[in-house]
């Protein structure tokens, strides 16, 4: 059997799901065999840096909130009255802030709405988004448009001190997209990088047409939690 | 002792007591998934609500958790089609890399253990949702191969060379020059 062979079942082997004269003859070449060793270990090593990464507990009393919201809304489905059926969606957004109160409002996404064509509402001052140093927040752009739309040129150009999270020094990203009729939401992982202030631009371009986005970012001093980030790096 | 229920609270009852000691590892899957509390509480809270009416199809179930993990991780899946992906990725396909088992570079960092966890994570993010999925599940969480083939109804050979690419992009991004790019670039 190859290497290429050998290294195809170590998911099996590390699952345990290798019977065992097969663990026995793969095992005796990887003894024998350096690049096998490797492939191995880099396995390994991947596989327990990703288990090192850290969840973020749910709030308090979340498990005991969402099994009774889900018997609510069971027996609102079940209800004939029509109004408490064709509530779903909001009902669950009064359930988060009826529950969790000021901790959902700081947790939630930043939102910027912004009309592609058509009537367009004047902004006169663009929304501001105010982060840590060293913060990735989403920041959600949302586009309307009149119909689908193909071949969208999608620009974003982001202040010096700030980054699109997993596009380290690109101040600028393009790409090609299509848009689907009514809203559309482009979220943007950004992260603050140094303490300052910018103008995140991104621009929609579809034929003759385009449109320009501009968001305010603030980048405040780290606070304890995003300090305690960085000393993980040694 | 069952008739002195009224009908909703025995079935509340059965509901919460399959369900409950499940909740943990859902979130945590969850979590695995997106990221983020928020959308963690909500994916867990869509799940519950879809699952309730299903009572007598869950106590069925032989083995609930990968059950669970297989109409979490569909929910998922339709959640972020829906709302995200299908409209708007920063993430471009070009990026994916076609080498398959290449380790490579951000295995040495991962080594020497200089990576830092936010770095891990950053990259993490830049997987797309399957990818970000699989991982998930059987590199963090544990489920085996031969369960995701059920939970992810995909044949055995198409989920080793996913979890091959996805693995490989991940060293690809972990790769990239990490923050001291632009102290260099500046002297
Ligand atoms: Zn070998």
């Amino acid at each position: 059997m190859s290497c290429t062979n050998h290294q195809d079942l170590f998911d099996e082997y590390l699952d345990g799901d290798l019977g065992e004269s097969q663990s026995a003859q793969l095992l005796s070449h990887i003894e024998a065999c350096g690049a096998c060793q490797t492939k191995l270990e880099q396995l390994l090593v991947l596989r327990n840096a990703l288990r090192q990464m850290p969840v973020e507990p749910a709030r308090a009393g979340f498990a005991q909130a969402a099994l009774r919201q889900a018997r609510l809304a069971h027996a609102a489905e079940k209800s004939p009255n029509p109004q408490a059926t064709g509530s779903r969606e909001p009902f669950f957004r009064h359930w988060f802030v009826a529950g969790f109160g000021g901790a959902m409002a700081a947790g939630l996404a930043l939102w910027a709405v912004f009309t592609l064509i058509g009537p367009v509402q004047p902004i006169s001052e663009p929304p501001m988004f105010k982060l840590a140093v060293l913060e990735t927040r989403d920041v959600n752009l949302a586009i309307n448009v009149p119909e689908d739309m193909d071949g969208v040129t999608l620009t974003v150009e982001l202040p010096e001190n700030f980054e699109i999270s997993g596009y380290h020094g690109k101040q600028q990203l393009a790409w090609q997209t299509r848009l689907k009729k009514g809203r559309n939401v482009l979220t943007l992982p950004v992260v603050a990088m140094k303490q300052g202030q910018g103008q995140l631009v991104a621009r929609v371009a579809h034929n003759q047409k385009s449109k320009l986005l501009r968001v305010n970012l603030q980048a405040n001093p780290a606070d304890k939690t995003s300090l305690m980030a960085i000393d993980l790096k040694a | 002792m069952v008739n002195l229920w009224s009908n909703s609270a025995y079935n509340k009852n059965r509901f919460e007591n399959l369900v409950s000691p499940h909740i943990d590892h859902l979130y945590r899957l969850s979590y695995r998934f997106t990221g983020s509390r928020e959308d963690s509480e909500d994916l867990v809270q869509d799940l519950l609500v879809k699952l309730y009416p299903r009572l007598e199809e869950i106590e069925a179930i032989e083995k609930l958790k990968p059950w669970l993990a297989q109409v979490l991780y569909r929910l998922f899946i339709d959640r972020t089609r829906q709302h995200k992906r299908s409209v708007l990725s920063v993430v471009e396909d070009s990026m994916e890399p076609d080498s398959q088992l290449d380790g490579g570079a951000g295995t040495e960092e991962l080594a020497a253990g200089t990576l830092t966890r936010e770095r891990l994570q950053e990259s993490f993010a830049v997987l797309n949702e399957d990818q970000r999925a699989l991982l998930s599940l059987h590199d963090i969480e544990g489920y085996t191969l031969a369960e995701l083939v059920d939970v992810l109804d995909v044949p055995l050979g198409t989920l080793k060379s996913r979890l091959n690419r996805s693995r490989a992009k991940l060293r690809e991004h972990l790769s990239r020059e990490p923050f001291v790019e632009n102290q260099r670039v500046n002297r």
